[in-house]
């Protein structure tokens, strides 16, 4: 196994330089994600533009070690302006891409720096938590939304 | 030291260490240089050997039947008892149970002492470098019982000082559990001087996490008279789910049992039972047989090594290793700073390079050591790491693997970090 090919200088840099780091302050849609085996940490945090279902802001903050923060850092610039259909297949792209699999669909040309984890196995989680974490708040923002429109709804014809 | 120089010079960790063949395997540019002996330790061939022989001689099920193989393994299972009863300093056998391992036994006392006979109001210490094991269960036990959780919090070398003990002491504690070396910070716990200052100022009880000093102790109980004492077997050279725990008998029997089923019963009639004897009181089940007998192996495997040349290369291989640690100036030690306070286990981080990366890179150069947490999140909370990286050593390690190992570290930093201005 390479070392080289393993931290590349992307993920090296991307890891001192992270993009996006912090939180929004007033989120459309948040969530946290933990790796109890090393201690990783990885909050990401949306805004989203409900009608087209837009993310028009992103940010991660957490702590971990180097895959898991260049991944989450790489995450937030691949997503950037994407609708969230769009974002899910970017999810389970990289999610194929880790298996060491051709990625399902698009990836960003920045990412690819991250497919020779798929060749360490004990280091893939780390390289997912960001994107796990990512499908959790929209995931939690779908079903909030849904759960909005009926209360909605129910409030609308209870007034008719 | 007793022993003719003559007598020393046979002794030699070339010699230990072809006893454990793992030590032998390739991995990669290298032969597997083992440095995470804290989480478990290396096996010799001879206890392999024996648990094998077990299992295709004498391999029945143990208190079972009258025919002869059952009363072969039974007597085989019970001798084990008495080996590790004896290696332990403890004076009659009954009082050793055979668990899963020091979890398993800390949550018996935790569910059936702590249960049973404490009340609110009263006090559990324990201290800030328990790992999870000695650490849940009595957090859970006091929110279950609304005790109150003393934590006893440490030095800034992670020691834990006899005066602030002292102080948490009172007329409420009903317990403190310790461990007796940690698994994070190598610190060994002063209880020559602790056990006197808790049996002089209250009347509570004594549990000790022997997990990690079980193999570095011996007799451990008639240097350190306490009430409970758990340890697990895989951490000194026996197979894995096994552990023990040691009781006073008079609290033994009045603890209710942990667990119901076969074993553990004298009469089962329709609407009410009556429990065995200690230990089989405690012991519900098929206990792990072949896993006692090849434990009573280890046993007689270690003493039959020398303890004078063991404790003076443990004592070498901490002063190297410390030694070499303070070259390697990004580094910065979570534990104590001076051999005669610690045991060589080393938990440390480097200024910008993450625990896990370490890892993977040292794995490349086939030295295996561990990162994160250790089982042990409050220490680490407490004492501003976010994880660290562990390197911790025994008796068949080497003064050359030492070498290789902060050699190997001091590379890490430099491509590591090879971006960095």
């Amino acid at each position: 196994m390479s070392l080289e090919l393993l931290y590349r200088d992307l993920i090296l840099e991307h890891q001192q330089s992270p993009r996006h780091f912090g939180r929004i302050a007033e989120a459309d849609a948040e969530a946290e994600a933990f790796n109890p085996m090393c201690g990783d940490r990885v909050h990401i945090s949306l805004k989203i533009e409900p009608q087209e279902k837009k993310i028009v802001g992103q940010a991660f903050e957490g702590e971990g070690c180097s895959i898991c923060m260049a991944s989450a850092s790489m995450m937030t610039e691949e997503i950037e302006g994407l609708n969230l259909d769009e974002v899910e297949s970017r999810v389970e792209s990289f999610r194929s891409l880790m298996k060491g699999e051709r990625p399902s669909g698009e990836l960003g040309e920045d990412i690819l720096a991250l497919q020779g984890v798929a060749q360490f196995p004990v280091r893939i989680k780390c390289a997912l938590l960001a994107w796990t974490c990512l499908k959790d708040a929209i995931d939690e923002w779908r079903e909030s939304k849904k759960s909005r429109e009926t209360g909605e709804s129910t409030a609308d014809s209870k007034g008719a | 030291m007793s022993l003719q120089v003559s007598e020393l010079n046979s002794f030699s960790v070339e010699r230990l260490r072809s006893e454990f063949p793992i030590l032998k395997r390739s991995m990669g540019p290298s032969n597997l240089v083992y440095l995470d002996n804290a989480a478990t330790l290396q096996r010799p061939r001879r206890v392999v050997d024996r648990e094998r022989e077990f299992s295709l001689r004498s391999n029945a099920n143990v208190h079972r039947s009258a025919h002869r193989l059952s009363f072969e393994a039974t007597e085989l299972f019970e001798e084990a008892r008495k080996k590790l009863a004896n290696s332990l300093g403890a004076t009659d056998s009954h009082e050793l149970i055979f668990t899963k391992g020091a979890t398993e036994a800390i949550n018996c006392v935790a569910q059936t002492w702590g249960m049973d006979q404490l009340q609110e109001g009263q006090e559990v210490i324990i201290s800030r470098a328990e790992h999870h094991a000695n650490f849940v269960p009595w957090q859970q036990l006091c929110r279950r019982k609304k005790l109150k959780l003393q934590i006893l919090e440490l030095d800034a070398e992670a020691r834990i000082q006899p005066s602030a003990l002292e102080g948490l002491l009172n007329s409420n504690t009903a317990l403190v559990a310790l461990t007796a070396l940690s698994n994070v910070t190598g610190a060994k716990t002063p209880l020559g001087e602790l056990i006197p200052i808790i049996r002089a100022k209250t009347s509570a009880k004594i549990l000790i996490d022997a997990c990690q000093a079980l193999l570095y102790e011996t007799e451990f109980l008639k240097n350190y008279p306490v009430d409970f004492l758990v340890g697990s077997g895989h951490k000194m050279g026996a197979p894995t789910g096994i552990g023990f725990l040691w009781g006073k008998r008079e609290l033994l029997e009045a603890m209710p049992p942990y667990q119901l089923g076969g074993e553990m019963i004298s009469v089962v009639y329709d609407s009410d039972s009556r429990w065995s004897g200690i230990p089989y009181k405690f012991e519900a089940g098929t206990p792990p047989i072949s896993q006692a007998i090849a434990w009573g192996e280890c046993l007689r495997f270690w003493e039959e090594q020398n303890r004078d040349w063991l404790d003076a290369h443990l004592k070498a291989l901490t002063e190297r290793a410390l030694k070499k640690l303070e070259e390697v100036s990004e580094l910065r030690i979570l534990g104590p700073l001076s051999a005669k306070d610690r045991h060589p286990t080393f938990s440390f981080s480097v200024e910008g390079v993450h625990p896990h990366d370490l890892v993977t890179f040292l794995d490349s150069k086939g030295i295996a050591i561990r990162g994160g947490h250790h089982c042990a999140q409050p220490l680490h909370r407490q004492m501003g790491f976010g994880s660290s990286a562990r390197a911790s050593l025994t008796y068949y390690n080497q003064e050359e693997e030492v070498d290789l190992f902060v050699e190997a570290l001091k590379e890490s930093i430099l491509f590591f970090r090879r971006l960095s201005p």
